[in-house]
């Protein structure tokens, strides 16, 4: 039997190395949502389960990007960027999503939402994201968010029925312009 | 004798690990699977909006547990469960989180 631990523990140890991934490979992961030509300048983060964050890779535009994979409520592979304007939104988003009770989750969104105390996005800032099962089969969406923003502010409708972009969540701080097709 | 009992009973729970299981969660698409609907106006309900983000938005139907979502290699038969709660048969690779569907039914 004492024969067999070291080999267990030996097993186990080549397993987990097998799903570990280095810095380089979480900030290469990272970057695949992020356009080509700012991928270079982006920062890259990682989140800490206290919403706070690391820097994996200093940028020198304003996109940073960040790995979710894996994370409850998070396909396989689910990576994000967005300006770095837009990190307390993120950290607050994060702290409402660990809410696993959807109805409480909710109640806890819009509560904030009444009261003021949601952070807004960045006004015409976009949020890339990327998800699926992996990164070959994963889709991309992209929003511009407008917090905030309603039909008669914009001219846009607030909603999917003339086929062109709409505003969607229109007039709260989630307002985000929807592009069909992504 | 102990080793190769060691190994066959390892190899008999790695092959039901890989065996069909059963998953309950609710339907929905695989960019806001854990979000509310009610303020998206994708439609007046959580099902068309469901529908509607993988018609125009080019989203994928997701089974939802409250925690994990996972990718579904069916995406005909979840429309008409559309925010539904159902009970998804098939094996799951848990490297991809995606279900190899058998079966989807209505649960309660």
């Amino acid at each position: 039997m004492i024969r067999i631990i070291p080999i267990v523990l030996g097993v186990l140890a080549v397993s987990t190395s097998a799903f570990a991934q280095t810095t380089a490979e979480t900030i290469e992961r990272a970057l695949a949502v992020a356009p080509r030509q700012m991928r270079e300048g982006a920062a890259v983060i990682k989140w800490n389960p206290d919403y706070t964050y690391e820097t994996l890779k200093t940028g020198t535009n304003r996109l940073v990007c960040y790995d979710r994979s894996g994370e409850p409520g998070e396909q396989a592979f689910a990576v994000q960027c967005t300006s770095v304007g837009n990190l307390e939104r993120v950290a607050q988003n994060r702290r409402f999503e660990a809410e696993s009770d959807k109805a409480k989750r909710q109640a806890m969104l819009s509560a904030a939402e009444a009261d003021g105390t949601r952070v807004k996005p960045e006004y015409g800032s976009v949020w890339y994201s990327m998800d699926g099962p992996d990164q070959a089969s994963a889709r991309i969406h992209a929003t511009i968010a407008v917090p905030g923003a309603t039909t008669q502010s914009t001219g846009l409708p607030d909603n999917p029925k003339q086929g062109g972009v709409w505003i969607m969540n229109a007039g709260t701080t989630t307002a985000h312009i929807m592009t069909p097709g992504h | 004798m102990n080793h190769l009992i060691l190994s066959l009973l390892a190899v008999a729970v790695l092959s039901a690990a890989q065996g069909k299981q059963t998953f309950t969660g609710t339907i929905g698409d695989n960019m806001c699977a854990t979000a509310g609907h009610a303020q998206m106006r994708m439609g007046p309900t959580d099902a068309e909006c469901t529908i509607a983000c993988v018609k125009a938005h080019d989203a994928t139907y997701v089974l939802y547990d409250g925690k994990n979502v996972y990718a579904l290699s069916d995406q005909q038969t979840p429309e008409k469960f559309a925010a539904q709660k159902v009970r998804v048969v098939g094996t799951m690779d848990p490297k991809t989180k995606t279900i190899q569907v058998d079966s989807i039914t209505a649960a309660q």
